[in-house]
Protein backbone atom coordinates (compact mmCIF):
# COMPACT_ATOMS: atom_id res chain seq x y z
CA UNK A 1 0.00 0.00 0.00
CA UNK A 2 1.14 3.53 -0.67
CA UNK A 3 1.81 6.05 2.05
CA UNK A 4 -0.63 8.92 2.23
CA UNK A 5 1.63 10.92 4.51
CA UNK A 6 5.35 10.95 5.17
CA UNK A 7 7.53 13.19 7.25
CA UNK A 8 11.28 13.53 6.84
CA UNK A 9 13.32 14.66 9.86
CA UNK A 10 10.44 16.86 10.94
CA UNK A 11 11.53 19.12 13.79
CA UNK A 12 10.33 22.21 15.54
CA UNK A 13 11.68 24.19 18.44
CA UNK A 14 10.25 27.07 20.42
CA UNK A 15 13.24 29.14 21.40
CA UNK A 16 15.65 26.76 23.11
CA UNK A 17 13.02 24.10 23.56
CA UNK A 18 13.09 21.32 20.94
CA UNK A 19 9.54 20.02 20.98
CA UNK A 20 9.63 17.74 17.92
CA UNK A 21 12.92 16.12 17.03
CA UNK A 22 13.66 14.48 13.68
CA UNK A 23 10.38 12.63 13.37
CA UNK A 24 10.18 10.27 10.41
CA UNK A 25 6.64 9.07 10.10
CA UNK A 26 5.08 6.96 7.37
CA UNK A 27 1.34 6.61 7.34
CA UNK A 28 -0.26 4.04 5.12
CA UNK A 29 -3.47 4.91 3.37
CA UNK A 30 -6.63 3.45 4.88
CA UNK A 31 -5.12 2.61 8.27
CA UNK A 32 -5.91 3.86 11.73
CA UNK A 33 -2.80 5.00 13.52
CA UNK A 34 -2.79 5.98 17.16
CA UNK A 35 -0.19 8.25 18.67
CA UNK A 36 0.38 7.84 22.36
CA UNK A 37 2.78 9.51 24.71
CA UNK A 38 2.81 11.29 28.05
CA UNK A 39 1.54 14.84 28.48
CA UNK A 40 3.82 17.34 26.82
CA UNK A 41 5.38 14.70 24.54
CA UNK A 42 4.59 16.88 21.54
CA UNK A 43 1.56 15.06 20.10
CA UNK A 44 -0.56 18.17 19.54
CA UNK A 45 2.49 20.02 18.23
CA UNK A 46 3.04 17.24 15.70
CA UNK A 47 -0.59 17.68 14.54
CA UNK A 48 -0.08 21.44 14.32
CA UNK A 49 2.87 20.80 12.04
CA UNK A 50 0.94 18.37 9.85
CA UNK A 51 -2.09 20.62 9.43
CA UNK A 52 -0.01 23.78 9.08
CA UNK A 53 -0.91 25.76 12.18
CA UNK A 54 2.81 26.06 12.87
CA UNK A 55 5.75 25.73 10.51
CA UNK A 56 8.65 23.39 11.07
CA UNK A 57 12.15 24.57 11.80
CA UNK A 58 13.53 21.59 9.89
CA UNK A 59 12.32 18.73 7.74
CA UNK A 60 9.57 18.08 5.24
CA UNK A 61 6.04 16.82 5.06
CA UNK A 62 4.77 14.91 2.04
CA UNK A 63 1.07 14.40 1.54
CA UNK A 64 0.18 12.11 -1.35
CA UNK A 65 3.75 12.53 -2.59
CA UNK A 66 3.44 16.31 -2.70
CA UNK A 67 5.68 18.42 -0.53
CA UNK A 68 3.21 20.43 1.59
CA UNK A 69 5.72 21.74 4.14
CA UNK A 70 5.27 25.35 3.05
CA UNK A 71 1.52 25.34 2.41
CA UNK A 72 -0.88 27.38 4.55
CA UNK A 73 -3.61 25.85 6.70
CA UNK A 74 -6.46 26.43 4.21
CA UNK A 75 -4.47 25.02 1.31
CA UNK A 76 -3.63 21.85 3.24
CA UNK A 77 -7.28 21.53 4.22
CA UNK A 78 -8.24 21.80 0.57
CA UNK A 79 -5.81 19.02 -0.32
CA UNK A 80 -7.46 16.69 2.16
CA UNK A 81 -5.81 17.09 5.55
CA UNK A 82 -8.50 17.67 8.15
CA UNK A 83 -8.18 17.84 11.88
CA UNK A 84 -10.17 18.05 15.03
CA UNK A 85 -8.82 19.89 18.01
CA UNK A 86 -8.06 18.92 21.58
CA UNK A 87 -10.44 21.67 22.72
CA UNK A 88 -13.60 21.53 20.64
CA UNK A 89 -13.41 23.93 17.81
CA UNK A 90 -16.66 24.76 16.06
CA UNK A 91 -18.70 27.84 15.15
CA UNK A 92 -20.62 28.34 18.40
CA UNK A 93 -23.35 30.69 17.18
CA UNK A 94 -24.19 28.74 14.06
CA UNK A 95 -26.53 25.76 14.06
CA UNK A 96 -25.31 22.22 13.60
CA UNK A 97 -26.58 22.28 10.04
CA UNK A 98 -24.83 25.57 9.26
CA UNK A 99 -21.58 24.27 10.73
CA UNK A 100 -21.67 21.20 8.52
CA UNK A 101 -22.79 23.20 5.51
CA UNK A 102 -19.69 25.38 5.78
CA UNK A 103 -17.59 22.24 5.44
CA UNK A 104 -19.63 21.02 2.46
CA UNK A 105 -19.36 24.41 0.84
CA UNK A 106 -15.60 24.20 1.09
CA UNK A 107 -15.37 20.66 -0.25
CA UNK A 108 -17.59 21.59 -3.21
CA UNK A 109 -15.17 24.45 -3.93
CA UNK A 110 -17.87 27.06 -3.51
CA UNK A 111 -15.52 29.59 -1.97
CA UNK A 112 -16.37 33.01 -3.28
CA UNK A 113 -19.85 33.19 -4.80
CA UNK A 114 -21.55 36.42 -3.74
CA UNK A 115 -25.14 35.53 -4.55
CA UNK A 116 -27.02 32.78 -2.76
CA UNK A 117 -27.70 29.73 -4.87
CA UNK A 118 -30.88 28.03 -3.80
CA UNK A 119 -30.26 24.82 -5.73
CA UNK A 120 -26.92 24.37 -4.03
CA UNK A 121 -28.52 25.09 -0.67
CA UNK A 122 -31.03 22.27 -0.80
CA UNK A 123 -28.47 19.83 -2.13
CA UNK A 124 -26.10 20.78 0.68
CA UNK A 125 -28.94 20.34 3.14
CA UNK A 126 -29.45 16.72 2.06
CA UNK A 127 -25.76 16.03 2.11
CA UNK A 128 -25.42 17.52 5.57
CA UNK A 129 -28.21 15.32 6.88
CA UNK A 130 -26.36 12.24 5.65
CA UNK A 131 -23.25 13.24 7.60
CA UNK A 132 -25.34 14.00 10.66
CA UNK A 133 -26.78 10.52 10.51
CA UNK A 134 -23.37 8.95 10.19
CA UNK A 135 -22.20 10.85 13.25
CA UNK A 136 -25.37 10.20 15.26
CA UNK A 137 -26.54 13.78 15.36
CA UNK A 138 -30.05 13.17 14.04
CA UNK A 139 -32.63 15.77 14.93
CA UNK A 140 -30.07 18.33 16.06
CA UNK A 141 -29.84 20.31 12.81
CA UNK A 142 -31.31 23.52 14.20
CA UNK A 143 -29.58 23.46 17.57
CA UNK A 144 -26.90 26.10 18.03
CA UNK A 145 -23.52 24.41 18.25
CA UNK A 146 -22.83 26.10 21.58
CA UNK A 147 -25.93 24.45 23.09
CA UNK A 148 -24.79 20.91 22.28
CA UNK A 149 -23.58 18.55 24.97
CA UNK A 150 -19.85 18.11 24.97
CA UNK A 151 -19.92 14.70 23.32
CA UNK A 152 -22.21 16.02 20.61
CA UNK A 153 -19.78 18.82 19.86
CA UNK A 154 -17.16 16.13 19.30
CA UNK A 155 -19.51 14.35 16.93
CA UNK A 156 -20.14 17.61 15.12
CA UNK A 157 -16.41 18.04 14.61
CA UNK A 158 -16.24 14.57 13.11
CA UNK A 159 -19.22 15.29 10.87
CA UNK A 160 -17.51 18.46 9.65
CA UNK A 161 -14.36 16.54 8.82
CA UNK A 162 -16.34 14.01 6.80
CA UNK A 163 -18.24 16.79 5.06
CA UNK A 164 -14.92 18.38 4.20
CA UNK A 165 -14.15 15.14 2.32
CA UNK A 166 -10.85 14.85 4.12
CA UNK A 167 -8.82 11.82 3.28
CA UNK A 168 -6.61 12.15 6.32
CA UNK A 169 -8.33 12.76 9.64
CA UNK A 170 -6.15 14.00 12.46
CA UNK A 171 -8.16 13.51 15.65
CA UNK A 172 -6.69 15.11 18.74
CA UNK A 173 -8.16 13.37 21.80
CA UNK A 174 -11.74 13.11 20.55
CA UNK A 175 -12.84 11.85 23.95
CA UNK A 176 -11.11 14.54 26.01
CA UNK A 177 -13.37 16.13 28.57
CA UNK A 178 -16.54 14.23 27.72
CA UNK A 179 -18.50 12.14 30.17
CA UNK A 180 -18.02 8.37 30.41
CA UNK A 181 -21.54 7.71 29.13
CA UNK A 182 -20.79 9.61 25.93
CA UNK A 183 -17.60 7.75 25.07
CA UNK A 184 -19.12 4.60 23.50
CA UNK A 185 -21.01 6.74 20.99
CA UNK A 186 -17.84 8.55 19.91
CA UNK A 187 -16.08 5.23 19.66
CA UNK A 188 -18.86 3.89 17.48
CA UNK A 189 -18.69 6.91 15.17
CA UNK A 190 -14.94 6.50 14.76
CA UNK A 191 -15.38 2.80 14.11
CA UNK A 192 -18.00 3.55 11.46
CA UNK A 193 -15.70 6.03 9.78
CA UNK A 194 -12.90 3.48 9.82
CA UNK A 195 -15.17 0.78 8.39
CA UNK A 196 -15.94 3.01 5.41
CA UNK A 197 -12.40 2.37 4.24
CA UNK A 198 -12.09 5.74 2.49
CA UNK A 199 -10.30 7.45 5.31
CA UNK A 200 -6.91 7.36 6.94
CA UNK A 201 -7.18 8.25 10.60
CA UNK A 202 -4.49 9.42 12.97
CA UNK A 203 -5.70 9.40 16.53
CA UNK A 204 -4.15 10.96 19.60
CA UNK A 205 -5.64 9.26 22.61
CA UNK A 206 -4.87 8.59 26.24
CA UNK A 207 -7.52 5.94 26.82
CA UNK A 208 -5.56 2.74 26.31
CA UNK A 209 -8.48 0.30 25.88
CA UNK A 210 -9.80 2.49 23.10
CA UNK A 211 -6.38 2.72 21.47
CA UNK A 212 -5.84 -1.04 21.61
CA UNK A 213 -9.31 -1.69 20.28
CA UNK A 214 -9.12 0.68 17.29
CA UNK A 215 -5.53 0.87 16.09
CA UNK A 216 -3.83 -0.87 13.23
CA UNK A 217 -0.56 0.81 14.06
CA UNK A 218 0.62 2.30 17.33
CA UNK A 219 3.16 5.12 17.44
CA UNK A 220 4.83 6.22 20.66
CA UNK A 221 6.07 9.76 20.98
CA UNK A 222 8.32 10.64 23.89
CA UNK A 223 10.04 13.98 24.46
CA UNK A 224 9.38 14.90 20.86
CA UNK A 225 11.01 11.76 19.50
CA UNK A 226 9.50 8.79 17.77
CA UNK A 227 10.20 6.05 20.29
CA UNK A 228 8.54 3.12 18.58
CA UNK A 229 5.95 2.30 15.97
CA UNK A 230 4.31 -0.88 14.79
CA UNK A 231 1.81 -3.52 15.77
CA UNK A 232 -0.04 -2.35 18.89
CA UNK A 233 0.27 -5.66 20.74
CA UNK A 234 4.01 -5.73 20.26
CA UNK A 235 4.58 -2.07 20.91
CA UNK A 236 2.84 -2.16 24.22
CA UNK A 237 5.16 -4.95 25.39
CA UNK A 238 8.30 -3.05 24.34
CA UNK A 239 10.49 -2.40 27.36
CA UNK A 240 11.36 1.20 26.38
CA UNK A 241 7.73 2.01 25.89
CA UNK A 242 6.89 0.48 29.23
CA UNK A 243 9.35 2.68 31.07
CA UNK A 244 8.80 5.83 29.01
CA UNK A 245 5.09 5.89 28.48
CA UNK A 246 3.87 4.08 31.53
CA UNK A 247 6.31 6.15 33.55
CA UNK A 248 4.71 9.20 32.00
CA UNK A 249 1.26 7.90 32.81
CA UNK A 250 2.38 7.38 36.33
CA UNK A 251 3.53 10.99 36.57
CA UNK A 252 0.23 12.07 35.16
CA UNK A 253 -1.74 10.14 37.74
CA UNK A 254 0.34 11.64 40.52
CA UNK A 255 -0.29 15.10 39.11
CA UNK A 256 -4.04 14.70 38.89
CA UNK A 257 -4.42 12.53 41.99
CA UNK B 1 -38.28 28.23 14.46
CA UNK B 2 -35.64 29.96 12.41
CA UNK B 3 -37.97 29.93 9.43
CA UNK B 4 -40.33 32.16 11.33
CA UNK B 5 -37.60 34.65 12.19
CA UNK B 6 -36.76 34.87 8.55
CA UNK B 7 -40.30 35.44 7.40
CA UNK B 8 -41.57 37.99 9.89
CA UNK B 9 -38.99 40.69 9.08
CA UNK B 10 -39.77 40.27 5.38
CA UNK B 11 -43.43 41.23 5.94
CA UNK B 12 -42.33 44.04 8.18
CA UNK B 13 -39.85 45.22 5.62
CA UNK B 14 -42.47 45.28 2.89
CA UNK B 15 -44.94 47.11 5.15
CA UNK B 16 -42.38 49.74 6.10
CA UNK B 17 -41.36 50.15 2.48
CA UNK B 18 -44.99 50.64 1.44
CA UNK B 19 -45.50 53.18 4.20
CA UNK B 20 -42.39 55.08 3.18
CA UNK B 21 -43.47 55.05 -0.47
CA UNK B 22 -46.83 56.57 0.45
CA UNK B 23 -45.48 58.93 3.08
CA UNK B 24 -44.93 62.01 0.87
CA UNK B 25 -48.62 61.85 -0.12
CA UNK B 26 -49.71 61.91 3.51
CA UNK B 27 -47.25 64.38 4.92
CA UNK B 28 -45.36 66.70 2.66
CA UNK B 29 -43.69 68.72 5.39
CA UNK B 30 -40.36 69.74 3.94
CA UNK B 31 -38.38 69.26 7.12
CA UNK B 32 -39.81 65.78 7.62
CA UNK B 33 -38.85 64.74 4.10
CA UNK B 34 -35.35 66.11 4.61
CA UNK B 35 -35.03 64.26 7.89
CA UNK B 36 -36.15 60.99 6.35
CA UNK B 37 -33.81 61.48 3.41
CA UNK B 38 -30.97 61.97 5.85
CA UNK B 39 -31.98 58.77 7.64
CA UNK B 40 -31.94 56.80 4.40
CA UNK B 41 -28.48 58.06 3.55
CA UNK B 42 -27.10 57.21 6.96
CA UNK B 43 -28.86 53.86 6.89
CA UNK B 44 -26.72 52.92 3.88
CA UNK B 45 -23.65 54.12 5.70
CA UNK B 46 -24.54 52.18 8.86
CA UNK B 47 -25.23 49.02 6.86
CA UNK B 48 -21.80 49.29 5.26
CA UNK B 49 -20.27 49.48 8.72
CA UNK B 50 -22.33 46.49 9.81
CA UNK B 51 -20.76 44.37 7.07
CA UNK B 52 -17.40 45.07 8.66
CA UNK B 53 -18.14 44.96 12.35
CA UNK B 54 -21.31 42.91 12.58
CA UNK B 55 -20.70 40.25 9.99
CA UNK B 56 -16.94 39.91 9.88
CA UNK B 57 -15.90 41.21 13.29
CA UNK B 58 -13.48 43.78 11.86
CA UNK B 59 -13.17 46.99 13.88
CA UNK B 60 -12.61 50.19 11.93
CA UNK B 61 -11.99 53.59 13.50
CA UNK B 62 -11.80 55.36 10.18
CA UNK B 63 -14.88 54.32 8.25
CA UNK B 64 -15.67 58.01 7.65
CA UNK B 65 -12.92 58.12 5.04
CA UNK B 66 -14.99 56.15 2.53
CA UNK B 67 -17.99 58.34 3.25
CA UNK B 68 -15.78 61.37 2.69
CA UNK B 69 -14.17 59.98 -0.46
CA UNK B 70 -17.61 59.41 -1.97
CA UNK B 71 -18.83 62.84 -0.91
CA UNK B 72 -15.79 64.74 -2.16
CA UNK B 73 -15.62 62.86 -5.48
CA UNK B 74 -19.18 63.84 -6.31
CA UNK B 75 -18.85 67.38 -4.98
CA UNK B 76 -15.64 68.10 -6.85
CA UNK B 77 -17.09 66.77 -10.11
CA UNK B 78 -20.17 69.01 -9.73
CA UNK B 79 -17.91 71.94 -8.88
CA UNK B 80 -16.02 71.57 -12.14
CA UNK B 81 -18.54 70.06 -14.53
CA UNK B 82 -22.20 70.62 -15.26
CA UNK B 83 -24.89 69.40 -12.91
CA UNK B 84 -26.09 66.44 -14.96
CA UNK B 85 -27.01 62.91 -14.00
CA UNK B 86 -24.18 61.56 -16.14
CA UNK B 87 -21.68 63.62 -14.18
CA UNK B 88 -23.19 62.31 -10.97
CA UNK B 89 -22.56 58.80 -12.23
CA UNK B 90 -18.98 59.74 -13.05
CA UNK B 91 -18.42 61.23 -9.60
CA UNK B 92 -20.03 58.23 -7.99
CA UNK B 93 -17.87 55.84 -10.01
CA UNK B 94 -14.69 57.74 -9.12
CA UNK B 95 -15.61 57.66 -5.44
CA UNK B 96 -16.39 53.96 -5.56
CA UNK B 97 -13.21 53.03 -7.39
CA UNK B 98 -11.09 55.16 -5.05
CA UNK B 99 -12.77 53.66 -1.99
CA UNK B 100 -12.34 50.14 -3.29
CA UNK B 101 -8.65 50.79 -3.91
CA UNK B 102 -8.03 52.44 -0.55
CA UNK B 103 -9.90 49.76 1.39
CA UNK B 104 -8.09 47.05 -0.53
CA UNK B 105 -4.69 48.53 0.18
CA UNK B 106 -5.39 49.18 3.85
CA UNK B 107 -6.85 45.70 4.16
CA UNK B 108 -3.98 43.88 2.53
CA UNK B 109 -1.51 45.82 4.67
CA UNK B 110 -3.19 45.15 7.98
CA UNK B 111 -5.79 42.39 7.89
CA UNK B 112 -3.29 39.55 8.07
CA UNK B 113 -2.08 40.99 11.36
CA UNK B 114 -3.93 41.20 14.67
CA UNK B 115 -7.30 42.89 14.42
CA UNK B 116 -6.37 46.19 16.04
CA UNK B 117 -3.90 46.96 13.24
CA UNK B 118 -6.79 47.49 10.86
CA UNK B 119 -8.53 49.73 13.39
CA UNK B 120 -5.42 51.85 13.88
CA UNK B 121 -4.50 52.01 10.21
CA UNK B 122 -8.00 53.09 9.17
CA UNK B 123 -7.91 55.77 11.83
CA UNK B 124 -4.51 57.02 10.63
CA UNK B 125 -5.44 57.02 6.95
CA UNK B 126 -8.76 58.75 7.59
CA UNK B 127 -6.92 61.49 9.45
CA UNK B 128 -4.58 61.71 6.49
CA UNK B 129 -7.56 62.31 4.22
CA UNK B 130 -8.81 65.00 6.60
CA UNK B 131 -5.48 66.79 6.40
CA UNK B 132 -5.41 66.34 2.63
CA UNK B 133 -8.87 67.90 2.32
CA UNK B 134 -7.80 70.83 4.47
CA UNK B 135 -4.53 71.48 2.67
CA UNK B 136 -5.44 70.85 -0.95
CA UNK B 137 -7.35 74.10 -1.11
CA UNK B 138 -7.32 74.34 -4.89
CA UNK B 139 -9.55 71.32 -5.07
CA UNK B 140 -11.43 71.38 -1.77
CA UNK B 141 -11.43 75.01 -0.60
CA UNK B 142 -10.04 73.73 2.70
CA UNK B 143 -12.03 73.66 5.90
CA UNK B 144 -14.58 76.22 4.64
CA UNK B 145 -15.71 73.89 1.92
CA UNK B 146 -17.77 74.94 -1.08
CA UNK B 147 -21.28 74.82 -2.45
CA UNK B 148 -22.20 73.39 -5.80
CA UNK B 149 -25.31 72.77 -7.82
CA UNK B 150 -26.86 69.39 -8.51
CA UNK B 151 -29.24 67.98 -11.15
CA UNK B 152 -32.90 69.05 -10.80
CA UNK B 153 -34.12 65.58 -9.77
CA UNK B 154 -31.85 65.84 -6.77
CA UNK B 155 -32.96 69.38 -5.98
CA UNK B 156 -36.60 68.47 -5.75
CA UNK B 157 -37.09 67.21 -2.17
CA UNK B 158 -39.76 64.69 -3.08
CA UNK B 159 -37.93 63.12 -5.97
CA UNK B 160 -34.68 63.03 -3.99
CA UNK B 161 -36.62 61.42 -1.16
CA UNK B 162 -37.64 58.61 -3.52
CA UNK B 163 -34.14 58.27 -4.95
CA UNK B 164 -32.63 57.77 -1.51
CA UNK B 165 -35.46 55.49 -0.41
CA UNK B 166 -34.92 53.25 -3.40
CA UNK B 167 -31.19 53.39 -2.82
CA UNK B 168 -31.60 52.07 0.73
CA UNK B 169 -33.89 49.32 -0.47
CA UNK B 170 -31.53 48.28 -3.26
CA UNK B 171 -28.43 48.40 -1.08
CA UNK B 172 -30.27 46.46 1.63
CA UNK B 173 -31.32 43.74 -0.80
CA UNK B 174 -27.87 43.51 -2.37
CA UNK B 175 -26.11 43.32 0.97
CA UNK B 176 -28.68 40.85 2.27
CA UNK B 177 -28.07 38.59 -0.71
CA UNK B 178 -24.35 39.01 -0.18
CA UNK B 179 -24.57 38.00 3.48
CA UNK B 180 -26.73 35.01 2.60
CA UNK B 181 -24.30 33.88 -0.09
CA UNK B 182 -21.49 31.39 0.40
CA UNK B 183 -19.07 34.24 0.92
CA UNK B 184 -21.36 35.85 3.49
CA UNK B 185 -21.64 32.60 5.44
CA UNK B 186 -17.88 32.35 5.59
CA UNK B 187 -17.67 35.93 6.86
CA UNK B 188 -19.97 35.01 9.74
CA UNK B 189 -17.91 31.91 10.40
CA UNK B 190 -14.68 33.90 10.45
CA UNK B 191 -16.11 36.38 12.94
CA UNK B 192 -16.88 33.48 15.28
CA UNK B 193 -13.82 31.32 14.84
CA UNK B 194 -11.21 32.36 12.34
CA UNK B 195 -8.89 29.49 13.22
CA UNK B 196 -11.57 26.93 12.43
CA UNK B 197 -12.56 28.63 9.20
CA UNK B 198 -8.97 28.36 7.99
CA UNK B 199 -8.85 24.69 8.94
CA UNK B 200 -11.92 24.21 6.75
CA UNK B 201 -10.00 25.53 3.78
CA UNK B 202 -11.08 29.18 3.74
CA UNK B 203 -8.37 31.80 3.33
CA UNK B 204 -9.58 34.27 5.90
CA UNK B 205 -7.54 37.17 4.54
CA UNK B 206 -9.43 37.02 1.25
CA UNK B 207 -12.77 37.16 3.01
CA UNK B 208 -11.78 40.05 5.22
CA UNK B 209 -10.61 41.91 2.14
CA UNK B 210 -13.92 41.24 0.41
CA UNK B 211 -15.78 42.58 3.45
CA UNK B 212 -13.50 45.59 3.68
CA UNK B 213 -13.94 46.51 0.02
CA UNK B 214 -17.70 45.92 0.07
CA UNK B 215 -18.06 48.14 3.11
CA UNK B 216 -15.87 50.82 1.56
CA UNK B 217 -17.86 50.85 -1.67
CA UNK B 218 -21.24 51.06 0.07
CA UNK B 219 -20.01 53.81 2.37
CA UNK B 220 -18.74 55.75 -0.61
CA UNK B 221 -22.19 55.56 -2.20
CA UNK B 222 -23.82 56.96 0.92
CA UNK B 223 -21.24 59.73 1.02
CA UNK B 224 -22.07 60.74 -2.55
CA UNK B 225 -25.77 60.94 -1.69
CA UNK B 226 -24.92 62.93 1.42
CA UNK B 227 -22.98 65.55 -0.54
CA UNK B 228 -25.82 65.84 -3.04
CA UNK B 229 -28.38 66.24 -0.24
CA UNK B 230 -26.50 69.21 1.26
CA UNK B 231 -25.26 70.69 -2.03
CA UNK B 232 -22.32 71.71 0.11
CA UNK B 233 -19.24 70.00 1.40
CA UNK B 234 -16.52 70.65 3.92
CA UNK B 235 -13.98 68.59 5.82
CA UNK B 236 -16.56 67.51 8.40
CA UNK B 237 -17.26 64.41 6.30
CA UNK B 238 -13.85 63.13 7.34
CA UNK B 239 -14.37 63.79 11.06
CA UNK B 240 -14.28 61.03 13.63
CA UNK B 241 -17.90 61.82 14.59
CA UNK B 242 -19.02 60.36 11.27
CA UNK B 243 -17.37 57.07 12.19
CA UNK B 244 -18.86 57.21 15.67
CA UNK B 245 -22.31 57.77 14.16
CA UNK B 246 -21.94 54.57 12.17
CA UNK B 247 -20.77 52.72 15.26
CA UNK B 248 -23.65 54.01 17.38
CA UNK B 249 -26.25 53.27 14.72
CA UNK B 250 -25.15 49.68 14.19
CA UNK B 251 -24.72 49.06 17.92
CA UNK B 252 -28.17 50.39 18.76
CA UNK B 253 -29.86 48.48 15.98
CA UNK B 254 -27.96 45.28 16.62
CA UNK B 255 -24.79 44.06 14.97
CA UNK B 256 -24.93 41.69 12.06
CA UNK B 257 -28.54 42.28 11.07
CA UNK B 258 -28.51 45.05 8.41
CA UNK B 259 -32.14 45.88 9.29
CA UNK B 260 -30.84 46.85 12.71
CA UNK B 261 -28.46 49.32 11.09
CA UNK B 262 -31.40 50.97 9.32
CA UNK B 263 -33.37 51.18 12.57
CA UNK B 264 -30.33 52.55 14.34
CA UNK B 265 -29.88 55.25 11.71
CA UNK B 266 -33.55 56.20 12.19
CA UNK B 267 -33.26 56.42 15.96
CA UNK B 268 -30.07 58.46 15.97
CA UNK B 269 -31.14 60.89 13.28
CA UNK B 270 -34.56 61.45 14.89
CA UNK B 271 -32.92 62.06 18.26
CA UNK B 272 -30.38 64.40 16.76
CA UNK B 273 -33.15 66.32 15.03
CA UNK B 274 -35.44 66.69 18.04
CA UNK B 275 -32.70 67.26 20.56
CA UNK B 276 -31.23 70.08 18.53
CA UNK B 277 -34.74 71.54 18.18
CA UNK B 278 -35.23 71.30 21.92
CA UNK B 279 -31.89 73.02 22.36
CA UNK B 280 -33.46 76.21 21.02
CA UNK B 281 -35.70 76.41 24.09
CA UNK B 282 -33.60 74.46 26.58
CA UNK B 283 -29.94 75.19 26.03
CA UNK B 284 -28.96 72.07 27.97
CA UNK B 285 -29.87 70.01 24.91
CA UNK B 286 -27.16 71.73 22.94
CA UNK B 287 -25.01 69.06 24.41
CA UNK B 288 -26.97 66.39 22.62
CA UNK B 289 -23.78 64.55 21.76
CA UNK B 290 -23.43 63.89 25.47
CA UNK B 291 -26.97 62.57 25.53
CA UNK B 292 -26.10 60.28 22.65
CA UNK B 293 -23.10 59.16 24.65
CA UNK B 294 -25.37 58.26 27.56
CA UNK B 295 -27.68 56.49 25.18
CA UNK B 296 -24.73 54.49 23.99
CA UNK B 297 -23.91 53.36 27.52
CA UNK B 298 -27.54 52.48 28.17
CA UNK B 299 -27.60 50.43 24.99
CA UNK B 300 -24.49 48.55 26.03
CA UNK B 301 -25.93 47.80 29.46
CA UNK B 302 -29.55 47.05 28.63
CA UNK B 303 -29.46 45.67 25.10
CA UNK B 304 -25.97 44.32 24.65
CA UNK B 305 -26.97 42.78 21.34
CA UNK B 306 -28.88 45.81 20.12
CA UNK B 307 -32.53 46.26 19.34
CA UNK B 308 -32.61 43.23 17.04
CA UNK B 309 -31.08 41.02 19.70
CA UNK B 310 -33.57 42.36 22.25
CA UNK B 311 -36.54 41.55 20.02
CA UNK B 312 -35.15 38.10 19.31
CA UNK B 313 -34.72 37.48 23.02
CA UNK B 314 -38.30 38.51 23.79
CA UNK B 315 -39.57 36.26 21.01
CA UNK B 316 -37.55 33.40 22.37
CA UNK B 317 -38.83 33.98 25.90
CA UNK B 318 -42.44 33.98 24.70
CA UNK B 319 -41.85 30.81 22.79
CA UNK B 320 -40.27 29.13 25.82
CA UNK B 321 -43.22 30.22 27.93
CA UNK B 322 -45.64 28.83 25.38
CA UNK B 323 -43.68 25.61 25.23
CA UNK B 324 -43.71 25.33 29.04
CA UNK B 325 -47.46 25.95 29.10
CA UNK B 326 -47.92 23.21 26.52
CA UNK B 327 -45.84 20.82 28.57
CA UNK B 328 -47.77 21.64 31.73
CA UNK B 329 -51.05 21.03 29.94
CA UNK B 330 -49.79 17.72 28.70
CA UNK B 331 -48.76 16.73 32.20
CA UNK B 332 -52.09 17.80 33.67
N1 LIG C 1 3.46 27.58 20.71
C1 LIG C 1 4.28 27.07 21.66
N2 LIG C 1 5.24 27.83 22.20
C2 LIG C 1 6.07 27.32 23.14
N3 LIG C 1 6.00 26.06 23.60
C3 LIG C 1 5.04 25.26 23.11
C4 LIG C 1 4.12 25.72 22.12
N4 LIG C 1 3.27 24.71 21.81
C5 LIG C 1 3.65 23.67 22.59
N5 LIG C 1 4.71 23.99 23.37
C6 LIG C 1 5.39 23.08 24.31
O1 LIG C 1 5.66 21.90 23.62
C7 LIG C 1 5.51 20.78 24.48
C8 LIG C 1 4.58 19.78 23.85
O2 LIG C 1 3.25 20.25 23.85
P1 LIG C 1 2.05 19.47 23.17
O3 LIG C 1 0.85 20.29 23.37
O4 LIG C 1 2.42 19.12 21.80
O5 LIG C 1 1.98 18.16 24.06
P2 LIG C 1 0.94 16.96 23.97
O6 LIG C 1 1.73 15.74 23.71
O7 LIG C 1 -0.16 17.28 23.04
O8 LIG C 1 0.40 16.92 25.48
P3 LIG C 1 -1.07 16.60 26.03
O9 LIG C 1 -1.16 15.12 26.15
O10 LIG C 1 -1.08 17.25 27.36
O11 LIG C 1 -2.06 17.18 25.09
C9 LIG C 1 5.02 21.32 25.80
O12 LIG C 1 6.13 21.38 26.68
C10 LIG C 1 4.53 22.68 25.47
O13 LIG C 1 4.70 23.55 26.56
MG1 LIG D 1 -2.17 17.60 23.16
Amino acid sequence: MENILETKDLSVSFGEHDVIKDVNLEIERGKLISIIGPNGAGKTTLFNLLSGQITSTKGEIYFKNENVTKLSVPLRARRGIGRSFQLTNIFPELTVLENIRLAIQSSSKDYYSIFPRLSALSRQQDEAKAYMKKCMLNGKEHVLAQDLAHGEKRKLELAMLLALKTELLLLDEPTAGISIEEIPAILEVIENIKKDGMYTIVLIEHKMEMVMHLSDILVVLFNGELLASGNPQEIIKDQRVQTAYLGGLHRESIKTG
Amino acid sequence: MRGLFHKVPLYWGLAIMLFMLLFPFVNDSRSMLILLTQIFIFAIFAMSFDILLGYTGIVSFGHCMFFGIGAYSTAIIFNHLEATLLNFMIGLAIGIILSALVSYIIGSLSLRLKSHFYAMLTLAVSQLFLVLAEKWRGLTHGGDGFTFSVPDVFKDRTSFYYITLISVAVVFILLKLFTESSTGKVLKAISQNEYRAEALGYKSLHYKLIASVTAGVAASFSGALYAVSLRFINTNVFSIEVTLDALLMTMIGGLGTLAGAIAGAGIIEFLRHYLSELAMTYPIFERWTIILGFLYIVVLLVFPSGLAGFIKRINLKNKRKMKKKGELQRVA
